[in-house]
């Protein structure tokens, strides 16, 4: 087993607005290993980079760490002063945004914005963080370096500014990447070729990748591990096999059939998740997923499921998983799963 | 560059040119004279009067002189003030209001847009709140309200400042302060809404992801994107301080020149009106050109050239 870089234990994390608490993270564990890239599911409102913000500690008034540990490199950074976050972020942990229009300073140049954090972590003269900046862009794959490197963001398209973002998020080579739905706001085949950068990045710096994502359909060819979020809560946590193949959990499936597929002819109609997500100023007793699951039972409203172990790597909070519940036939989507082995 | 700047100097002749036009058309459109008084002059002298000053020409032709006498700026003789000419009357009171208003944009500018980002630092906390309550009482209370209360407290009952005049730096501090009320409670609000805006922006969640020292955050991140719309403010607000007060240069007896604008009027001292008038415009114009090179400086999205 190699060694543990991240591991976040019981993590609850809340607003306190005016309307109340509310509790967007509600007690999450997981843990990533050094060289792995996990991806984290969940549809808006699940908590996801509400999560991501936790870790890097950037969380914004109201919001704040109501309770839990999470362990960076075995050390406990939930009560790291303001200033150790500092040589933290940008340095040991990085992250990329989800709007790269919008993600970027207008007034800077780009090669400004990458050698801002390589001169605040690496101690850089101007000139030698400038050549790093160049090598960055060229590595993201950027064309013409020595050029770009000093337009402004409004002369870059958004999958460059994107790449921008990662040539920023990777040039102190960070031990954690953080990349809350990298690919949300561009097209498919931009979505397509960043994805593949961080593939290809994730493989030269063994860098270990949280992806966040509301997407299957991108974790599935990247991530080794995949965690299923729902109202605050991990639902279902497993490799990515487990996941597309073998999935237990009723979210889990819902999220699965609502990937689209070119393969299953033009009259399979997408079977969208019914309801929305539940209200986390008073969240529900019982199993989150209660109201829009297809297969709830009278106990999922009243007590909120404990996690059933499938296997060593493989984990999923539901009732239907105890061994006194009926044997339900259901429509697990896997056969509509992504195919991509 | 270059192309930008002969344009804007095209477009601002224009607007010169427009402003006298209309200005002379209105003046002359209001019923009296500069010689019409209560005590009626002799019809000769009033007659010699109007034959020395060229008012008995066609319009036409005064407009045409006049015109011609500005592009040489020569604003001509004041009908009020016996052998004082526009531009003397100008270069006598604009040191003084220039001297005021420059210390009151300072102060403006020093004080306004650091409490505005106090404010925004400090969004719904005390220091939000007071920087707040202050700002919404300068903007509310008219300026003569402010002059009187200060001559009266620190004046007439405390005795530490002079209550009219210029004799020493002291005589300063009031009629700055005076001044500055309004503009820099608004500039506070200004910057507090816009700085509140940018801190709020994707781009600062961005920077500070990077591990960078909060004050670099504010002060080169958040600070440079927040400011134009206090560059679009201060430019107007140049122009208007500078060329001075009638209220607060009339509350504090300075000689400024004011009160130029509204007794001209009074007067139908015609020339005085149009000199300062132009006076006033042109500053104003080459104040919002100002703006805009500015603009070009702090946000390379905006290009000049086009």
């Amino acid at each position: 087993m190699s060694e543990k870089i991240l591991e976040v234990k019981n993590l609850k994390t809340s607003f306190y607005t005016h309307l109340g608490e509310v509790q967007a993270v509600r007690g999450i564990s997981f843990s990533l290993n050094k060289g792995e890239v996990m991806g984290i599911v969940g549809e808006s409102g699940s908590g996801k980079s509400v999560t991501s913000l936790s870790i890097m500690k950037l969380l914004q008034y109201p919001g704040e760490i109501k309770s839990g540990d999470i362990f960076f490199k075995g050390e406990d950074i939930v009560n790291k002063k303001n200033k150790e976050m500092l040589n933290i972020r940008g340095n040991e942990i990085a992250m990329i945004f989800q709007d790269p229009m919008t993600s970027l300073n207008p007034v800077y140049t780009i090669g400004d914005q990458i050698m801002e954090v390589i001169i605040r972590h690496q101690g850089l003269s101007k000139k030698k963080a400038k050549e790093k900046a160049i090598d960055m862009l060229r590595l993201v794959g950027i064309p013409s370096p020595e050029e770009r490197v000093s337009n402004y963001p409004y002369e870059f398209s958004g999958g460059m500014r994107q790449r921008a973002m990662a040539a920023i998020a990777l040039s102190c080579e960070p031990d954690l990447l953080i990349a809350d739905e990298p690919t949300t706001a561009l097209d498919v085949t931009i979505q397509d070729q960043i994805l593949k950068l961080m593939k290809d990045l994730k493989e030269k710096l063994d860098t270990s990748i949280i992806l966040i994502t509301h997407d299957l359909g991108v974790v599935a060819d990247i991530c080794t591990k995949i965690v299923v979020m729902y109202g605050g809560l991990v639902m279902e946590e497993g490799t990515s096999k487990d996941i597309f193949y073998n999935p237990k959990h009723p979210y889990t499936m819902g999220l699965l059939k609502s990937i689209p597929r070119l393969d299953l002819g033009e009259k399979k109609r997408l079977i969208p998740i019914t309801g929305t997500p539940p209200d986390l100023i008073k969240p529900p007793k019982g199993c989150p997923f209660t109201a829009r699951c297809p297969y709830a039972m009278k106990i999922c409203s009243l007590h909120a499921p404990k996690y059933t172990k499938i296997d060593e790597n493989h984990k999923a909070m539901c009732w239907l998983l105890h061994k006194q519940s009926p044997n339900m036939k259901m429509d697990t989507g896997v056969k509509r799963g992504i195919v991509n082995e | 560059m270059g192309r930008f700047l002969i344009r804007r100097f095209i477009s601002m002749l224009i607007t010169i040119i427009l402003v006298i036009t209309f200005t002379f058309v209105l003046m002359h459109a209001i019923p009296g004279g500069p010689f019409t008084a209560e005590k009626k002059l002799p019809v000769a002298v009033e007659e010699a009067l109007n034959e020395r000053y060229h008012l008995n020409d066609p319009y036409w032709k005064q407009y045409i002189d006049y015109v011609l006498d500005v592009a040489r700026f020569d604003l001509g003789p004041s009908f009020q003030y016996e052998g004082q000419t526009v531009n003397k009357l100008i270069g006598d009171g604009f040191p003084t209001s220039a001297k005021l208003g420059i210390l009151s944009v300072l102060l403006t500018l020093c004080i306004g847009i650091p409490f505005g980002i106090i404010s925004a630092l400090k969004q719904n906390k005390w220091p939000d709140y007071t920087v707040m309550f202050l700002a919404t009482l300068g903007v509310t209370i008219p300026n003569f309200v402010i002059a009187t209360t200060l001559i009266y407290v620190f004046a007439v009952k405390l005795s530490v400042f002079p209550t009219f005049g210029i004799k020493n730096w002291q005589s300063f501090i009031l009629p700055v302060l005076a001044l500055s009320g309004y503009s820099l409670s608004f500039i506070s609000r200004l910057t507090r809404s816009s700085m509140l805006e940018v801190l709020g922006q994707d781009y600062i969640r961005t920077v500070r992801a990077k591990g960078i020292p909060e004050y670099k955050v504010i002060f080169k991140h958040a600070l440079r994107n927040a400011i134009l719309p206090v560059v679009t403010y201060v430019g107007p607000l140049i122009a208007a301080i500078l060329t001075g007060s009638f209220v607060v240069e009339r509350i504090f007896a300075l000689p400024g020149m004011g009160r130029h604008f509204v007794q001209s009027i009074t007067n139908r001292d015609y020339t005085t009106i149009m000199g300062i008038t132009i006076f006033y415009s042109a500053f104003l114009i080459i104040m919002i050109l100002l703006v805009d090179l500015v603009y070009g400086i702090v946000d390379p999205r905006i290009k000049l050239d086009k």
